[in-house]
């Protein structure tokens, strides 16, 4: 067979034989930002989702490239803390966003355009949770760095994000769920307390596990 | 008699005397038309009951009459199945996808009581039946005022065990472990399935210690409210939402209502809030538990069927038995038990 097609099919069944994993791995992420940012709007809802799989995909060509790159080279690993750090940034990212909407929102800044940084968090968020280490994304790596082709790498991940992202979108239908500021407040305390979590669980793994 | 002979003849006479109690119980209720009292005393009574039946170990009696064998197998509580409803949730669809069925396990054993508990009585549950929710009544009830009148929260705040009940399902979910039993539940006793790292499971216990004697003992005792039940119970909160099945709630008569707040500060779980007052409404959170009943100088308050009052005592009566029912047979798994456990260490002179 085609190893081109070979790759990409082979991207395209991990994604839908372990795409549940990956979403237990993502919604504790996804659902809390969701009910805080959640648009009610059609439109507003598709650039929400747009912008996080863009986000998530270019994480995802990203890491295929790179684990490519490093399998050729190196036959080498990922650094070990990878997956300690890729977290510590991601739920940190999620307490600022938490904080932001829970303790900052009517403040100093209440008449001001959203910040840049509010704007795109989507995508930030898409782009940082494609970098964290789940298994599926770990066997994927694995056989990258066997693999040790960037190009074929980038493709394997393509077919990997297209078949696991099937398991994230029922997600974003219950959206429009999310439409009072009640929620909105609940959905950011959820958001904060899981990014705690996962901070500190990074933390802890990173200087006092080793 | 032979009937109340042997070991299992004590237990019998045990499981009457306490029958009977509850019936006075719910006499006195009746009668006097005062919900709190009565049912505080019983509450308080469950909770430490389950206590000295399944958890006894805590009190290092390792070994004395107090631990039988049966109760080292401490429960799946309630708190655990709700926080980890999204696993079961999660396995039924592996079993589905690879073909074969698992057992519900500990949700299929309890689905149908929760069932018809949270049918018939709702968020009562959380006042009536759950085995932990007397442990901060009674440090509640330890004074008659607070030393510290915290009677209004920060907007959301009461939102917080939604937030957490939330957080905790999806960390549950993603880590398949019982977050909550691991890190936060301040009532665990059993260690076993703590964490095997000494450094992760001294952090668990320190956690697992100060949640406990914050928001079980110290703010109840400072501030009169039930902190546990109302911020760090992801089960209440999941009942405030599938509660609503139940007909009954608590109404507020906004013609006999005065607007004094008293409600607002008898509530021990913080459900009723300024603006609730204003507009006579009670959240989802309440517990029916009763306390605002007797709170209340005009008697504005009461048990409804739907959101109005209807005038007459039949919701009030409906609920009342079945709340007794609920509770007096959760009540019956232990506390005849663990009244026999106290009789035979006082009449052994206090050994053993």
């Amino acid at each position: 067979m085609n190893p081109l097609v070979s790759i990409s099919f082979e991207g395209l069944m991990l994604g839908l034989s372990t795409g549940s994993v990956c979403a237990t791995t993502c919604f504790p992420f996804l659902l809390p930002y969701l009910m805080t940012e959640g648009k009610s709007g059609l439109r507003k809802q598709a650039f929400l989702l747009l912008k996080f799989f863009s986000g998530r995909l270019i994480a995802y060509l990203l890491a295929g490239g790179f684990a490519g790159w490093l399998g050729g080279r190196f036959r080498g690993r990922f650094p070990e803390s990878f997956h300690d750090w890729a977290l510590i940034v991601l739920a940190g990212a999620m307490v600022f966003f938490a904080s932001e909407r829970l303790f900052f929102k009517k403040t100093a800044c209440l008449r001001s355009p959203k910040p840049f940084v509010s704007r795109q968090f989507p995508f930030l968020l898409g782009f940082l949770m494609g970098w964290n280490v789940c298994p599926p994304f770990l066997i994927g790596i694995d056989r990258l760095l066997e693999i040790g082709n960037p190009a074929l790498g980038t493709i394997f991940f393509f077919a990997f994000f297209i078949s696991s992202s099937l398991y994230l979108l029922p997600l974003f239908l219950l959206v429009p769920l999310f439409s009072s500021d009640r929620l909105r407040t609940v959905g950011a305390m959820t958001a904060l307390l899981v990014g705690s979590g996962y901070l500190a669980k990074g933390v802890f793994a990173l200087f006092f596990s080793r | 008699m032979p009937v109340f002979s042997g070991a299992g003849g004590a237990l019998f006479a045990a499981k009457l005397a306490w029958i009977s109690g509850i019936g006075f119980a719910s006499y006195r209720v009746f009668r006097t038309g005062r919900v709190s009292g009565w049912r505080s005393l019983f509450f308080i009574i469950l909770a430490w009951a389950f206590i000295l039946e399944f958890k006894a170990t805590l009190l290092g009696l390792s070994g004395s009459v107090w631990v039988t064998p049966e109760i080292r197998e401490v429960p799946y509580c309630h708190i655990a199945i709700v926080s980890t409803f999204l696993n079961h949730l999660y396995y039924q669809y592996l079993a589905l996808m690879s073909g074969h069925w698992l057992k519900w396990s500990p949700l299929a054993a309890g689905l149908l009581f929760w069932l018809l508990a949270t049918l018939s009585i709702g968020q009562g549950w959380c006042s009536w039946a759950c085995f932990y929710g007397g442990l901060d009544t009674t440090f509640s009830s330890l004074r008659k005022e607070p030393f510290l009148k915290w009677f209004h929260l920060p907007r959301g705040a009461r939102d917080f065990s939604l937030a957490l009940l939330i957080a905790v399902m999806l960390l549950s979910l993603a880590k398949t472990q019982p977050v909550y039993c691991l890190w936060l539940c301040p009532l665990k006793i059993s260690t076993g399935f703590l964490d095997p790292d000494t450094v992760i499971r001294k952090w668990q216990f320190a956690i697992f210690a100060a949640a406990g004697i914050l928001f079980v003992i110290a703010l109840p005792v400072l501030i009169k409210k039930r902190t546990f039940c109302a911020f760090l119970c992801p089960f209440g909160a999941w009942q405030a939402i599938v509660g609503r099945i139940s007909p009954f709630r608590v109404s507020i008569n906004p013609e006999v209502c005065t607007l004094c707040q008293q409600c607002l500060k008898a509530c021990p779980i913080y459900a009723i809030d300024a603006t609730g007052v204003k507009e006579h409404k009670i959240s989802s959170y309440c517990n029916r538990c009763g306390d605002c009943f007797d709170a209340c100088p005009t008697g504005a308050i009461d048990y409804s069927i739907g959101k109005r009052l209807s005038g007459t005592p039949l919701p009030r009566i409906l609920f009342l038995i079945s709340a007794w029912l609920i509770g007096g047979s959760v009540s019956l798994l232990f506390v005849p038990s663990a009244i026999l456990k106290i009789i035979r260490w006082v009449s052994s002179g206090f050994h053993g």
